[in-house]
């Protein structure tokens, strides 16, 4: 029998940036590494993950379904200039493709002012400072999740689907959000969106970004634990523990109020 | 979910008690605000009476032209 080798994340990352990662190795994560005490297999460029017992105990039952007409949800205290390092995540399930927003700014008073948006079945969209960057992406395709991940640390902003990054990197800088799912009063999302988390000063790796998209594969429930990414400030959940209209933060203190009756529903990624 | 469209001199007889939107400050409105929209689980409720219902496909149809909807945004 082979003995298993002790790794943190930054010997992780060094495997794969060194080209020393084999298909099929396996590694234990160390204490004080992301997802510690869970065993990691390198396949093809992805790292597949098999988790410990303390997180066994995650499970994900709801996600927020949205019909794109008119419902959404506002944020109990907003944000008009995060800057620095910050990271947001999240899971979402497209019924169609056209214009749909993820979150506008608080002081969006026009169709214009949007924040972080699908523009089309290629192009997603997301302000940062002053600028509307556009991503040129995959085709997104509906009726499936998708991971959907953004990492900016001032100068840096990175688009991730599925734990890679897509469109190139853009320019930093200030990000507002207000509100989810809606622009002022159009580009309704139409689908379901599951634990979106908010990391208000600290950049996700890439290879965090990786592990949160396709690290729950392995189990056949995408969705893991966020609270085991360093750095966390805000978590909802959409349903696994909350009672609408109340979306609650499960890390920090910033709930969501549900506009117009979106419902909690068992379809999860 | 069932929806219908009605026009702004109708706003003052809306229930909201009966249809899932919150109030009338969250509603929908078309583009030069002059109607908006209701959506509701079951049986119509009794103040919208013989007003045209639309599916979820239809509804979604309709608000994606532009009396609803800015054109591509930029």
């Amino acid at each position: 029998m082979s003995d298993i080798t002790l790794i943190n994340d930054s010997e992780q990352s060094s495997l794969v940036t060194n080209g020393l990662a084999k298909n099929g190795e396996m590694y234990l994560k160390k204490e004080g590494s992301t997802d510690a005490g869970s065993i990691v297999v390198y396949d093809s460029g992805v790292w597949k993950g098999f988790a410990n017992d303390a997180s066994a105990s995650f499970s994900n039952d709801y996600s927020l379904s949205l019909d794109g007409t008119n419902d959404y949800a506002t944020l109990d205290s907003t944000y008009s200039s995060l800057s620095g390092n910050k990271s947001i995540s999240g899971w979402f399930y497209f019924d169609s493709v056209a214009t749909r927003t993820i979150f506008a700014p608080a002081s969006a008073s026009h169709w214009s002012h949007q924040g972080w948006f699908i523009l089309n079945a290629s192009s997603i969209r997301f302000k940062a400072g002053t600028t509307l960057h556009t991503f040129s992406v995959p085709f997104l395709s509906t009726g499936a999740w998708n991971h959907l991940a953004v990492t900016g640390d001032g100068t840096d902003l990175k688009l991730y689907i599925n734990g890679t990054q897509q469109g190139g990197t853009k320019a930093d800088g200030d990000w507002s959000i207000g509100t989810f799912f809606r622009t002022h009063t159009y580009y309704y999302f139409d689908g379901y969106v599951d634990e979106i988390g908010l990391w208000t000063g600290t950049t996700l790796s890439s290879s965090d970004v990786s592990s949160i998209a396709n690290l729950g594969a392995a189990s056949g429930d995408k969705a893991v634990d966020l609270s085991a990414y360093t750095g966390l400030t805000h978590w909802w959940r959409f349903g696994d523990g909350d009672s609408s209209p109340t979306v609650s933060d499960n890390v920090g203190s910033n709930n969501m109020t549900l506009i117009n009756s979106p419902t909690f529903v068992s379809q999860v990624p | 979910m069932n929806y219908v469209i009605l026009p702004l001199s109708e706003l003052p007889t809306v229930d909201f008690s009966e249809v899932a939107e919150t109030s009338e400050s969250t509603l929908r409105y078309s583009l030069d605000n002059s109607k908006f929209i209701l959506k509701y689980e079951g049986e119509q409720p009794s103040f919208l009476s013989g007003t045209t219902e639309y599916t979820k496909a239809e509804i979604l149809a309709i608000l994606s032209g532009d009396e609803w909807t800015p054109s591509d945004p930029s």
